[in-house]
Order: C-alpha cells, then sequence, then structure tokens
C-alpha cells in the first residue's frame, strides 16, 4: 500500500476477495452451526466410532450409500464434511488475508485458522475419548468461530470502504464510549451461549441441583441481554441509522430467540405445571426425536450464534471509523 | 417446573454443597472498573464455566434416599455395593443373576456410553435417551429431574403408575411398551414413537433391570442396614430371598395373565345408551363409596377438599410439621413435591385418553399414588363392578368433552 497506486490497487483487489470469501466461510459456517446442533440433539455425536476417519474409511470417500442409510451417521458424517468445508475455505482466507499486506488482516487471518483447527481438534478429540465436556468445548468454541467469521466479514467491508488499515485496534474507539457498552453486550451473550452449552451437554451424573442452577443461571442472562440491549439502544437513540439499523437486527433475533427458548423448554420438557393449571391446559405430549424437538432446539442454539454475530457486527459498526475523511489518499510522489 | 419453596430448597442444596461462592466472585471483581475488564473477566469466567460443574463417575448410585448416608457404614456400604455388582454389574457391563429372565444381548444394548461401535450396532441406549430425567441408577434423580412436575419415576422401588396389572402386581411388559411408545401427556414423558422397535424392547428391558436390582439393593438395605445382618454376605441367600421373588413378581402377569392382567372390553353403544351410561356415571361419581369428589371435586375439576396428596415417592419426605418436613428432606436427592388431582376438564390424562385407558385408572388406580384401584382384584370384591366403572369412564370423559361412541 506504501509504494503507490498500482500496489493499492492490488491490495485493495485482495481485500475486495477476502470480504467475499469471508462471506463463503460465514455461509458455510451458520449451516454447519445448524449441523452440529442437530448432532447434539439427536445425540448423534458418538455416531461415528472413529475420527478423523468414518467407520475406516477416509473422510471423502465414506461411501454414499452408508453415509444416507442412518439418521445418526448421516447427520455426524455430514457435520464432518462440512467441517471440511470450512477448515478449506479458513485456508483459503487466511492466504488472501495475508496477501493483503494489512496487519489487521494478516492477523485475523491467522486466527481464523488456528480457531478452526482448534475446533476442528477438539470436535476429533471428542469421539476418540467419548469426553462430553470437549463436546461441551466444541458447542462452545463454535459460536466464537462464527462470531470471529462475522468480524472478519464487517473488517473486511470496512477495509473496501477506504478508512485508514495502518490504524491499530487500540486507535478504533472499539472499547470507547457507546461501543465498549456493545462489546459488553457481545461478551453477555458469548457467556449465555456458554451457559446455553452447559444445558445442552448435562452429563446424565450431574446432580439435579445443578442442571437446575445453569437453567436459572441462563433465565438470568437471558433478561441481562435484554437490559443490555436496552441500555445500547438509550445511549444510541441519536445515532446515525446504520449504527442504528444493527441494533434493530440485534432486538428482532433477541426476539425470536426468547420465543425459540420458550418452546424449546416445551417441545423437550412439556408445558409447566402452572402454565397448565393456572393459564391455557394444553394435552402436549414429547415427542423424542420428532421434528418439532429437532427444529426448535436446535434453531435455539444456532439462533443464539446468529445473536452474537449480529452482536459482533453491530459492536464492529459502532466502533471502527467508517468515516471517509480517513481515507488514505497517496501522497504524489 | 417447580414452585418458588422448592427453587428457595434447591438453591439452599446448590450453595449448601457447591464450591461456588458467589459473595467471593463479586469481591474480587468490585475494583475492576473498566469495562474492558469486566468484559474479558466474563469471557474467561463463561468459558471456565464449561464443566466445572462436575459430574459424579458413572457408577450406580446407592439408594440412601430417606436415610442419613453416615447411618451406613462402611463395611456395610461396600458389602452392598459388592453384591449389588457381583450380581448385576455396573452400568457399563450389566450382568443377569442366575435365575433372572433378562435378555443380556437387549440390556448391553441399552448399557454402556452411547454411541456406535464399529460394527455399527447403536449402544447406549439408556444414556442417550433416558438417563438425563432417570438418572443412570433409575433413581428418577436425573439432572433436569428437578425441575420436572411429576417427577421422573424411579425405577428402583418396582412401582409404575399406569398399568393394566390389579392391585399389587408388576406391570405387563406391554404396560411399559405403552408408557415409553405413547408417552405421558401433560409432563415431560416424551413418547419415543419415532425410535425403532428393537430399541425400544432394550429400553424396556432395561427398565425391568434397573428395578429388579433397586428392589434387591432395598432388600439388602433392609437386611445390612436395619436388621444388621453379619457380614460377608451369602450370595446364595442374597439370590433366593432377594433376587428371585422380585424377579418372579415380574413374571407373573406374563405367565398368568388371566389372574393378574384387566383387559378393557369397551361396550359398543349408541348415543342414547351413551347418553344414560354417562348419568349413571355422574351418579357413581357422586356417590360416597367411589370417593372421586373427596379429591377431584363435585365437578371433576380436582378441586376436592383432600388437598394434602403426596406419592409414596414423596410420602417419606413430609412431616407433620414444615421444620419436620425440611429436616426429613434433607436425605432426599429432590425436594417434596405434592400431587394435584387431576382436573378433568382440562382433558389432560396422563395415562392415556382413550376410554380404555381412563377405565384402567379406574379398575386398577395409579400405582404409588393415593389414586385407589375401584375394579375386582384376586381376593378381593372391589368398589365397583366392571359395568360400573365404564359409566364412570363415559362420565369422566364427558366432563372432559371427549365422549365420541364411535372413537
Amino acid at each position: 500500500m506504501e509504494r503507490g497506486g498500482s500496489v493499492d490497487r492490488a491490495a485493495e483487489r485482495g481485500t475486495r476477495w477476502a470480504y467475499r470469501l469471508a462471506w463463503v466461510l460465514w455461509a458455510v459456517t451458520f449451516p454447519l452451526i445448524w449441523m452440529g446442533g442437530f448432532v447434539t440433539t439427536y445425540n448423534a455425536g458418538m455416531a461415528v466410532p472413529d475420527w478423523p476417519n468414518t467407520y475406516g474409511y477416509n473422510l471423502f470417500l465414506y461411501p454414499i450409500e452408508s453415509w444416507l442409510k442412518t439418521w445418526d451417521i448421516f447427520l455426524e458424517h455430514s457435520h464432518r464434511l462440512i467441517a471440511s468445508a470450512a477448515g478449506f475455505v479458513s485456508i483459503a482466507l487466511m492466504v488472501i488475508l495475508w496477501r493483503t499486506g494489512s496487519a489487521l488482516l494478516r492477523r485475523l487471518g491467522v486466527v481464523v485458522f488456528i480457531l478452526v483447527c482448534v475446533q476442528g481438534i477438539i470436535g476429533g478429540l471428542r469421539v476418540l475419548g467419548q469426553e462430553l465436556l470437549l463436546a461441551n468445548l466444541h458447542g462452545c468454541v463454535a459460536p466464537l468461530f462464527f462470531g470471529l467469521v462475522t468480524g472478519v466479514v464487517v473488517v473486511t467491508g470496512h477495509a473496501i470502504a477506504g478508512p485508514d488499515q495502518s490504524k491499530g485496534l487500540g486507535e478504533w474507539s472499539l472499547f470507547r464510549g457507546g461501543a465498549a457498552w456493545r462489546f459488553l453486550l457481545v461478551m453477555i451473550i458469548y457467556t449465555q451461549i456458554v451457559i446455553g452449552a452447559q444445558l445442552r451437554h448435562l452429563p446424565p451424573t450431574l446432580s439435579p441441583q445443578w442442571a437446575f442452577f445453569w437453567t436459572i443461571v441462563h433465565l438470568i442472562f437471558a433478561g441481562l441481554i435484554g437490559v443490555a440491549l436496552g441500555i445500547v439502544w438509550w445511549r444510541d437513540r441519536r445515532e446515525d441509522r446504520s449504527k442504528l439499523l444493527w441494533l434493530k437486527i440485534l432486538g428482532a433475533i433477541y426476539a425470536v430467540q426468547l420465543t425459540l427458548g420458550l418452546f424449546t423448554w416445551v417441545v423437550n420438557y412439556n408445558f409447566p405445571i402452572w402454565f397448565l393449571n393456572y393459564f391455557l391446559a394444553i394435552s402436549y405430549t414429547v415427542v423424542h426425536g420428532g421434528a418439532a424437538q429437532a427444529l426448535v432446539t436446535t434453531a435455539h442454539t444456532a439462533t443464539g450464534s446468529l445473536l452474537l454475530a449480529a452482536g459482533v457486527a453491530c459492536w464492529l459498526t459502532a466502533g471502527l471509523d467508517w468515516s471517509p475523511r480517513n481515507v488514505r489518499v497517496p501522497s504524489p510522489g | 417446573m417447580t414452585s418458588a419453596r422448592d427453587v428457595v430448597s434447591l438453591f439452599n442444596m446448590i450453595f449448601a454443597g457447591s464450591e461456588i461462592s458467589l459473595t467471593r466472585a463479586s469481591r474480587g471483581r468490585g475494583s475492576a472498573g473498566r469495562k474492558s475488564v469486566t468484559c474479558a473477566v466474563l469471557l474467561v469466567l463463561s468459558l471456565s464455566l464449561a464443566g466445572c460443574s462436575k459430574p459424579r463417575p458413572v457408577e450406580f448410585r446407592l439408594n440412601t434416599e430417606g436415610r442419613d448416608p453416615a447411618s451406613i457404614s462402611p463395611a456395610q456400604r461396600e458389602a452392598i455395593v459388592s453384591m449389588l455388582t457381583d450380581l448385576f454389574g455396573t452400568p457399563d457391563e450389566p450382568r443377569v443373576p442366575p435365575g433372572v429372565h433378562l435378555d443380556l444381548e437387549l440390556l448391553r444394548r441399552a448399557a454402556g456410553p452411547t454411541g456406535r461401535d464399529f460394527s455399527g450396532v447403536e449402544r447406549g441406549l439408556y444414556r442417550k435417551h433416558c438417563a438425563v430425567c432417570h438418572g443412570i441408577s433409575g433413581d428418577g434423580a436425573g439432572p433436569i429431574a428437578a425441575m420436572l412436575n411429576p417427577y421422573p419415576r424411579d425405577f428402583r422401588y418396582g412401582i409404575f403408575k399406569y398399568t393394566s396389572t390389579v392391585l399389587g402386581a408388576k406391570p405387563t411388559r406391554q404396560d411399559l411398551e405403552r408408557t415409553i411408545r405413547r408417552g405421558i401427556p401433560g409432563t415431560g414423558m416424551p413418547s419415543f414413537a419415532p425410535l425403532p422397535d428393537e430399541d425400544i424392547q432394550a429400553l424396556i428391558e432395561y427398565v425391568k433391570y434397573l428395578s429388579i436390582r433397586g428392589e434387591t439393593e432395598l432388600y439388602l438395605l433392609r437386611l445390612v442396614v436395619d436388621e444388621n445382618e453379619l457380614l460377608p454376605l451369602n450370595k446364595e441367600s442374597v439370590i433366593d430371598e432377594g433376587v428371585l421373588p422380585v424377579a418372579e413378581a415380574w413374571e407373573m402377569p406374563e405367565k398368568d395373565p388371566e389372574h393378574w392382567v384387566v383387559k378393557p372390553q369397551r361396550p359398543h353403544l349408541d348415543e342414547a345408551q351413551l347418553k344414560a351410561a354417562i348419568e349413571r356415571g355422574r351418579l357413581i361419581y357422586q356417590e360416597p363409596r367411589s370417593q372421586c369428589v373427596k379429591c377431584h371435586g363435585p365437578e371433576g375439576r380436582g378441586d376436592g377438599e383432600q388437598t394434602d396428596l403426596y406419592d409414596d415417592w414423596n410420602k417419606p419426605k413430609k412431616g407433620v410439621t414444615d421444620e419436620q418436613t425440611r429436616e426429613l428432606s434433607r436425605w432426599f436427592s429432590l425436594p417434596l413435591q405434592q400431587l394435584k388431582p387431576r382436573n378433568f376438564q382440562e382433558g389432560i390424562f396422563h395415562g392415556g385418553g382413550r376410554p380404555e385407558d381412563i377405565y384402567l385408572r379406574i379398575y386398577v388406580g395409579i400405582k404409588g399414588t393415593p389414586m385407589p384401584a375401584m375394579g375386582p382384584a384376586p381376593g378381593q370384591p372391589g368398589i365397583l363392578t366392571p359395568e360400573e366403572i365404564w359409566d364412570l369412564t363415559f362420565y369422566v370423559l364427558s366432563l372432559a368433552r371427549k365422549t365420541d361412541p364411535k372413537k
């Protein structure tokens, strides 16, 4: 970028490709999260006993008829295939980000690559060690990766928009003023996802008091997100439209997520008895592994990640400087 | 969900026995000041939360419900646990005691950790589908149990609510299968209808296994702790006096269904006959001998004068005073839970909403609960005749507006 117009143009082209590829990775990661959610919902994490192979076959050579024959194997093997795709796209993204020359983008590319590798290894070790705690961790890292990819989409988009990329993170107001509040909101959302992961991976020997504790904490954090969202909205209500847009999107996803949360309880454990006794008597029977249970529960998991992603976008749009005055004009000579 | 009192008692149980101290945590963070530090703490804390609630090892938990665990000496505990392991194996490797007719292959499919082996056979079905509510030991105290009302069934007492067998008899295989396949409406017990038949058969076998094991455990606790039997225990005598009577009780309804199993024969009624049956049923419902009004109220709204109702699993937690109840509850996995008689007008029938299901609930009662058996049993005339029970069935269904003679 420092060496003249043609280099700048090459870097800009690279950034544009990185932006496109970041979107591709985003589009691969979201279905991957859904598929991972289905694997947990159907308790299919151990449907394939080996890793990185599938029943002794190379992952990509596992026979299609065996893949499609049994539901839990289908879910787990599909999850692995989509994860591989995410891995390959991550590598490509890292390479392209490296070629942009921006220190920040390079670092982001490396972090994406490291995190996708870590996530894959955790997933593999969970299978080899039959370890539920690793499944839990796998479920916690997935949204983190998704949030990171969302961050890359926003930052590369920002880079295309033109502001000075040589600025360090510290020079932006990512952790100051309104952006700091948005960052706090992102952290609360992520904590909530981690708490949700505890409820999704309850060890069968866990004391009932612990599950009760997690449920109460999960409810408290659901409320906290609403409160934090309200505070951010109140602080930024006079900001320009682009900054409020993400808050509106976040609010909408939050409302959907709350509804899904309530229905996740119902499709797994039925209506609470106080609801049946004092509000509405509905003769409903939970169907284990039924479509309602699988879709609603998994949608709740995936929407949690989407909420985090929207939170990240909301934070970065507020923290990054998008004003054109920061576009650096190459000096003549 | 639980009541406010349950919430408080559960919190007390959590913070009495956990390593988490909320006050300590908040003191440490109080001086942090900067938001970014708070955020970093949140991130680290949230990730460290994953797995801090360390589960117990996967083993059968000794049934100390209602007992001070300290009242069982280490030698007694060891004797009971090793005898049970010798006879029944472990959650990963089940065994079938001699003389007990359980299919070990089915048990192996249900037992152990969840997953498929290299031949593609799925194992660990119980842990995959049931343990989160019913617990590894079948104690009805799985991780999610505290939040369910009613609590999941504790298999270890050999009592199952919804059966077709007369008072005192074990359920038939079909009874367990019906509950597993259809689930229990209005409760956390799901329908497992989407599961393949062989999986359901494996789960039924494992439930029977846990139940026979559980009752043997109760026998051993009585023998070793209550009667202070001299150790070491004699395996043959434990099998003869503890295991086989329980196993035989499970076989009785299968061997002699005529004697033990009630088969509802629904009368075919036209609309006028149905109307008359409902009217007769209404009169029976009001009669003191049926005792329906006492719990279910004059209009079947579940608002009878009898409100202090508990099932057999909760009764031992109830003292005369609140203080006694709190004291007693310390020795149980789950807080006291009160029963609410069914409100027929809601139309939610836990044991099933078909006329045959309601008939059975009245005829054989709901085992382990105050809902009595009204029909005749071997050696007992019964409070109502089968015809009267049908009349009452149609009346109950009419309250729920579910009476259709063609269905």
